[in-house]
């Protein structure tokens, strides 16, 4: 900083010579990334000497020859040469300076507790710029991550897995997988989606132990640090907008192949024949509902109405299908806008960066979400040795929740509303004859109506987030510094949700709990009284952080030494509550009270109960954590460095013993710079190094403790209970994972090919299992740190210039390989349970996520039943086949791809650029959903494979969907459902994204005096390229349609 | 630099050091208690939930049931069954293999839960010295988790072991009888004589700790104890003293119903905590819902036309000509086990005459059954000898404690006598089951999943 103000000091010396004086040349000066004006700039005819300085614009004006060549330099900048005529025109120059930094310093990694240079880090960072974090349009800003962040896997289609984004595999069986976000120095509690992309300077993932460790205990499954834009000292004020408007198609309601209503009919008759509906038609009770057919079928059987009335009854229904509706009814395309204003700016002593954000998203039901965002975040340096930073952020959110319409209404022939739209009833909890009768004796219609209830709910959620950061650092001596930072993080939610009392819900529960005279029938009290009901809720939590550290870079000679130390203190409050409100008026906003302490028959059950949702005193969750940390870096001659870490977190997660809450953790790493030896002669590859890390992470587990715990409630005579939710258990500690990374560094010359390949082996230590207990203790689950896992993998990252000069071609390939296996756990899980994969049930030597299935001998020739193996021999023995020995059993792989990563070109020419992104998971298995005609009978749940079922003998060589048998033998089904003719390749090739951006700087620079000015169209969801399975399934979509093509059309200007 | 770097050190380490005692003691979830005092004892035993509700899965007791004559299925009905109702759809038929590798049999799983909150409580309570003006409560808790924990193994103890008999009993396999909390201590099956033993003495000191009545209905107390007792003779034939403590019970609370006052056109006309319960304890099995178990047609035929059980406890099912039960005790569908004063009547009136006192055995049956026949149409009860006198206790028995889990405790000991023995036959498809008196099938098998676990006997079957 020093040597640059003097060196601009000594720029004014220098004497402007006027001899001859050409005609002068003028033009303006900017950084080419930033596009800024760079001002202090020395402009020098090469011929003449004749030099100048650029002014705060940027501009300049020399007197040169045409035939003069001028040379452009500034510190921190490459020296550029401009011939000073260009194309005979007198219009003036526009010069693009380079910034040294970004070629040779690389990029900085953000810990979130210190910004290092990447050269001299030796941990597994991956770190997104700017331009990556904006090239995909979304609101969310995790999204963002998706397809260009090495390692970096989406676990789309896990239902069981808690973990959205995985971080180089997981580190965990059943403990907290997901990594820790970071937001501005400080674990970000709350939803990320608040977060304005907009206002995200970088992204910085942390991935071995080496990086990471600084997170301690909460670090296990990797860390992602977000750091927002900020203000520069002596910056000149910059408005930049953005603004992008976006389409999606409607979700495909035809994905999943079903039935035709016409066969679905023929099923119910054939059950009817067979008495399948019998106890439900004979109860008198409580009338369960059946479907319309079963009710035209039954009307037959009374003898109520002709066989031909029955018949044209029947075939009138089996045209339509109700998906119909539902497309044209209760879905429309997606919509998305986003507004995104940012204002920047900095004189000698303050810094400043304001923005605003305004998005508003409308789902494809009537979903809506908006958020408004606010940051301003300012840095002044009141002397000169102190720098005060503060931070401001205000973030609301309202969403207003879409109803799904179709839930209500299972029968295919049932439609939703008529040609005219008006909405239909649908036939739901009770049959239609007994609610029919129901009315005139006082009680509330009970029918439902799916489309019109969509109307009658007003459920919306609004939130509040407020961040305050106040920081300081002050400059001790020239090599220590001490900084302290605070944060304050503050959010509200707070949801409504009002039915009408027309609405379904409330009709339902009126009735439900109507009284009447035993005799007469007639209504006689409603405890439930008419009116709309009311549900509120709120949650609140607020974070406090404190942190305060000293940072020393010292450099002497061919020494040069980085420490930070410090401590930490944080603290979460959080509580929630809700209330409900019978007979809510909200036009005068009333409400009636009722009586929650009686208890009243309830109709038709007649099982006594209590009015639901009674006040409660809801929760309330206090974590503090209390951590010591120090990390710091050696290096020696510029190409030696080594790292060490340690850490220590304690809190007061109860019932954990005293002495087992602290836990320490620590990390060491080298890195050599092979390229800076005076040996290293190899000139087509300028940069070579080797890194190496060892380390330990933690992770915790909130739900255990070492004693016996019960959660506190209240019975129904008003006394206190308690539930135990977990056995004692001494010996519980936590979560560890021990990491090695190497990883080797690379770049060839002229930035034609650089990259870097990585390889890790990570050991999860002391996880928590659960399972393995005898029922008869009392519990039919332990959990206790029974379970480790190892997991190997490597990253590689790849990027080419395959052209330069007018058209510039780049690729950018990322290849990820994790594979992870359970190497100790006390259980060993049933054949059955590891089939049918509902939870975790690990076994050794197998990844935590693997895909089963029982061994498949084809269908019967004779009957068509499935068959499977019994020690070896065919067998159709289906209570034995679904419980077979572990050894009878298929394993097929891993149920999360062992390779993932993307392929993604950019192609830029003249302002113009256009690139596309091209994904794939490879290596894994998953089990598709087939016909079970357990779930066909019982609830029509079809599938087309109906129509590929066994029918006669000669169909097993062309099928293996079982005939259909009634009665339904479960585990048939289950077993069908279950084997390996279920089981399927994932394996898939997805054109993600294409984006293409139109830059018109050089235009609107010189015409409208706009510093920047980009339109962008950005397509989502491509589609899948490439699959392994024939059956046209997107695996990760399995159950519901994989969302459509998503456009996007925006505009970013700068001023 | 060593400075400053050593009094940032010492900073760090004083507030790590200074507040890390009283500021981490602070409790994380405000809601979660480490049961230690006597008030947390006794809210795990008023968890009733698990302890006594009939929303949860005790299902000892339904199970039990599932192989009674009291009902039966339509093959339709029967066919549908599936899922969590495969094993009853199999004991119906008697099957042998019953679980087909039920991975979650809720007739085991429940019952050792209570008793594991039961020995959670007696291990806590054993660590509290309660003062004086604390022993009243002190005894409640401790006879309540004897109570409870007597209660399950005497369930288990009628379905997972042999009926008791004296000359085997000191061989026959019985229940674990678990006795700690400590969840890793081994199961293993006591005697069937162990077992009755433990479940006598524990009743027996419940009943010395608890006091005559509670204000709350879900808790035990004395008269509780000595109706369970009534019953625990009863299964093992020793009728002199389950007649005694009948009528232990009976002098501390005889409280009956009189079905004039019910209203039977509720579908579940009986009350949840009815006046006449002694002990209150419900399970819900959705097997035995109105329109899937249909009341078996002999069983019907036996309430007399003013009889106002006829009304009060079956329901016609739609138009089939077949009634379900809607009787229970817990207002709902679930099977009502609990303890009622007039068991305890019925109990004694057939201890009674099987001690020859007819007179007595029938002035107990007659003071029932006024209560439960259509004011003015009661004839009192008559007999030729004491041995008439059982046979219509008997067949009241079964008439008043239908649907209880009673009936398989019964059939279970009256096969032993040629005189009350009876054949079970069912009928699906046209295929008959049958099960004759004192078949190994009156001992269910102990699931699959627990055999693996504890390498524990199974029952032959």
């Amino acid at each position: 900083m020093k040597i640059l103000s003097l060196f601009c000091a000594l720029a004014y010396w220098i004497p402007v010579s006027a001899q001859t004086l050409p005609k002068p040349v003028t033009g303006t000066v900017i950084n080419s990334q930033t596009r800024l004006p760079v001002e202090q700039c020395t402009v020098t005819g090469k011929v003449s000497g004749v030099a100048t300085i650029t002014n705060k614009q940027g501009w300049f004006s020399l007197p040169a020859s045409p035939t003069d060549t001028l040379v452009i330099s500034h510190i921190g900048y490459a020296t550029k040469l401009q011939a000073v005529v260009t194309d005979g025109s007198q219009q003036p120059l526009l010069i693009q300076l380079t910034e040294l930094n970004t070629e040779l310093e690389a990029v900085t990694v953000n810990t979130g507790y210190q910004a290092v240079a990447k050269e001299r880090a030796t941990g597994s960072f991956v770190v997104l710029n700017n331009d990556l974090v904006n090239r995909r349009v979304s609101t969310n800003i995790i999204d963002r991550l998706q397809g260009v962040a090495s390692g970096v896997a989406f676990n789309k289609s896990d239902s069981k897995g808690t973990d959205e984004i995985s971080i180089r595999g997981r580190s965990t069986i059943f403990s907290n997988a997901t990594a820790l976000v970071v937001v501005d120095n400080f674990p970000y509690e709350g939803s990320l989606s608040n977060i304005n992309p907009n206002d995200v300077e970088s992204i910085t993932i942390l991935r071995d132990a080496a990086a990471a460790s600084i997170w301690g205990a909460r670090a296990a499954n990797g860390v992602i640090v977000i750091t927002t834009k900020k203000g520069r000292f002596n910056q000149k004020a910059v408005l930049d907008i953005n603004s992008s408007f976006s389409v999606g198609t409607k979700p495909d309601v035809f994905y999943v192949p079903k039935m035709q209503t016409t066969d679905i009919i023929d099923i119910e008759k054939m059950l009817f024949d067979k008495g399948y509906y019998n106890s439900v038609l004979n109860n008198t009770t409580t009338y369960p509902a059946v479907s319309p057919v079963v009710e035209i079928l039954q009307l037959r059987k009374t003898g109520a109405i002709t066989q031909a009335e029955a018949d044209q009854q029947v075939d009138a229904l089996r045209g339509i299908d109700n998906r119909n509706d539902l497309t044209n009814l209760a879905y429309r395309p997606s919509t998305s806008q986003q507004y995104a204003l940012n204002l920047s700016g900095g004189s000698q002593g303050v810094a400043y960066f304001v923005s605003g954000g305004y998005n508003r998203d409308l789902g494809s039901l009537a979903q809506v979400n908006e958020r408004i965002s606010l940051l301003s975040r300012t840095s002044f340096s009141p002397v000169a040795n102190l720098q005060l930073n503060s931070s401001i952020s205000f973030i609301q959110t309202n969403a207003a929740e879409g109803i799904y319409p179709g839930s209500a209404s299972v029968y295919p022939y049932e439609r939703m509303a008529d040609d005219n739209g008006n909405s239909l009833p649908a036939t739901r909890s009770y049959r239609k004859g007994f609610i029919s009768q129901l009315q005139q004796r006082g009680f509330q219609d009970w029918s439902s109506y799916s489309l019109a209830d969509a109307k009658l709910t007003d459920n919306t959620t609004k939130t509040n987030e407020i961040r305050l950061a106040l920081g300081g650092r002050y400059q001790l001596v020239k090599w220590a510094s001490l900084e302290f930072n605070y944060q304050y993080q503050q959010q509200a939610a707070a949801t409504r949700n009002y039915q009408a009392q027309q609405s379904y819900f409330v009709r339902d529960l009126v009735n439900q709990y109507t009284q009447f005279n035993a005799t007469t029938g007639l209504v006689t009290a409603r405890p439930i009284p008419l009116g709309g009901i009311l549900d509120k809720a709120h949650s609140e939590s607020v974070a406090n952080n404190g942190r305060l550290q000293v940072n020393i870079n010292h450099t002497s000679g061919r020494h040069r030494l980085s420490v930070i130390a410090g401590g930490e203190i944080r603290q979460v409050r959080s509580e929630s509550n809700s209330l409900r409100l019978y007979g809510y008026d909200p036009l005068i906003i009333t409400n009636k009270t009722v009586n929650y302490d009686s208890s009243y028959l309830t109709f038709p059950f007649g099982s006594r109960s209590k009015i639901p949702n009674a006040p409660s005193a809801g929760t309330e969750f206090l974590d503090r954590y209390l951590s010591g940390f120090a990390n710091g870096s050696y290096t020696y001659n510029n190409r030696y460095t080594i790292s060490g870490s340690v850490r220590k977190d304690a809190s007061n997660y109860f019932g954990v013993a005293a002495n087992q809450r602290a836990v320490p953790l620590w990390s060491a790493g080298a890195k050599w710079d092979i390229d800076k030896e005076s040996f290293y002669k190899l000139r087509w590859l300028p940069l070579l190094s080797l890194r190496m890390t060892y380390g330990y992470n933690g992770n915790i587990n909130k739900s255990l403790t070492a004693y016996t715990t019960a959660l506190s409630g209240t019975n129904n005579f008003n006394l206190p209970n308690a539930l135990i939710i977990n056995p004692p258990n001494a010996s519980l500690r936590w979560e560890r994972v021990q990491m090695v990374n190497m990883a080797i560094d690379f770049r060839s010359r002229n930035n034609r090919v650089e990259g870097s390949l990585e390889w890790y082996v990570k050991k999860g230590l002391d996880l928590i299992g659960s399972g393995g207990i005898d029922p008869t203790s009392g519990v039919a689950r332990f959990t206790g740190n029974v379970a480790s896992m190892r997991g190997t993998g490597g990253d590689l990252q790849l990027n080419t210039l395959n052209t330069t000069g007018a058209v510039a071609w780049r690729t950018n390939i990322l290849v990820s390989y994790n594979t992870d296996k359970v190497t100790d756990y006390q259980l060993v899980p049933t054949a059955g349970a590891m089939v049918s994969g509902a939870t975790i049930s690990p076994l050794v030597g197998s990844p935590v996520f693997s895909v089963y299935s029982f061994n498949w001998a084809g269908l019967d020739p004779a009957t068509g039943d499935p068959q499977g193996y019994i020690n070896k021999q065919v067998s159709k023995d289906y209570t034995k086949l679904v419980a077979p020995a572990l050894t009878d059993i298929q394993y097929h792989g891993s149920a999360r791809p062992l390779f993932f990563g993307s392929f993604r070109n950019s192609i830029s020419w003249a302002g113009l650029s256009l690139s596309a992104n091209i994904t794939y998971k490879l290596g894994y298995y998953f089990r598709r959903k087939g016909l079970e005609y357990n779930t066909l009978f019982a609830s029509l749940t079809t599938h087309s494979d109906y129509y590929k079922r066994w029918q006669k003998p000669g169909d097993e060589l062309t099928t293996q969907v079982p005939s259909l048998i009634y009665p339904v033998v479960n585990n048939r089904d289950v077993f069908y459902s279950r084997s390996e003719a279920m089981t399927e390749k994932g394996d898939h090739i997805r054109l993600q994204d294409i984006g293409l951006n139109y830059n018109m700087d050089k235009f609107v620079q010189k015409r409208l005096h706009f510093r920047h000015l980009e339109a962008y169209v950005y397509i989502n969801n491509c589609g899948i390229l490439w699959r392994a399975n024939k059956n046209g399934i997107d695996p990760d979509h399995q159950q519901v349609a994989p969302p459509g093509i998503h456009y996007s059309f925006g505009l970013r200007a700068g001023f | 630099m060593q400075t400053s770097y050593k009094l940032l050190l010492l900073l760090c380490c004083m507030t790590l050091g200074s507040c890390k005692k009283g500021w981490l003691d602070e409790k994380s979830n405000k809601g979660i208690v480490v049961p230690t005092t006597l008030k947390d004892m006794q809210a795990l035993l008023d968890y009733n939930v698990v302890m006594n509700n009939g929303s949860s899965l005790f299902d000892v007791p339904s199970f039990a049931e599932t192989g009674t004559d009291n009902y039966f299925l339509q093959t339709p009905v029967w066919q549908a069954l599936s899922g969590a109702l495969l094993y009853q759809k199999n004991a119906y038929i008697f099957a042998k293999d019953i679980f087909e590798g039920t991975l979650e049999v809720p007739s085991w799983n429940i019952p050792y839960q209570r008793v594991f909150y039961t020995n959670v409580a007696l291990e806590g309570l054993a660590k509290i010295a309660p003062a004086p003006a604390e022993q009243a409560d002190w005894n409640n808790a401790r006879g309540c988790a004897l109570y409870i924990r007597s209660n399950a193994f005497f369930w288990l103890a009628q379905v997972y072991s042999k009926p008791y008999n004296a000359t085997t009993a000191g061989s026959d396999p019985g229940i674990p009888l678990r006795s700690v909390a400590d969840i890793n201590a081994p199961s293993t099956r006591a005697s069937v004589q162990e077992t009755y033993d433990q479940i006598i003495a524990d009743t027996k000191e419940a009943a010395r700790l608890l006091p005559a009545g509670s204000p709350y209905k879900i808790r035990a107390t004395k008269p509780a104890c000595y109706g369970l007792l009534a019953r625990v003779y009863l299964a093992m034939g020793n009728y002199t003293q389950a007649g005694l403590y009948a009528d232990s019970c009976l002098q501390l609370y005889n409280v009956l119903l009189d079905f004039n006052t019910i209203n039977a056109a509720v579908l579940y006309p009986v009350t949840q905590y009815n006046a006449e319960i002694i002990y209150p304890d419900a399970t819900s099995v959705s097997l035995f819902i109105p329109s899937r178990a249909m009341a078996d047609t002999v069983l019907y035929k036996m309430y007399g036309t003013n009889d106002l059980r006829k009304t009060v406890f079956f329901k016609p099912v739609g138009s089939t000509g077949y009634y379900s039960f809607n009787g229970s005790y817990d207002g709902t569908a679930a099977i009502f086990s609990g303890v009622t004063a007039a068991e305890m009547y019925i109990t004694r009136a057939e201890c009674y005459a099987r001690a020859n006192n007819q007179t007595a055995a029938l002035a107990d049956l007659n003071t029932l059954l006024i209560k439960r026949w259509k004011t003015g149409t009661f004839v009192p009860v008559t007999a030729l000898s004491a041995e008439d006198a059982l046979y219509k206790i008997l067949a009241e028995r079964r008439k008043e404690l239908c649907f209880r889990g009673l009936r398989w405790m019964d059939l279970r000991r009256l096969n032993t006598d040629s005189r009350f023995a009876v054949t079970i036959t069912r009928m699906i498809n046209n295929i008959t089951y049958t099960l004759p008196p004192g078949d190994i099938k009156y001992t269910y098998p102990i699931p699959d999943y627990i055999i693996q676990y504890t390498g524990m006997q199974q029952n032959p079957r």
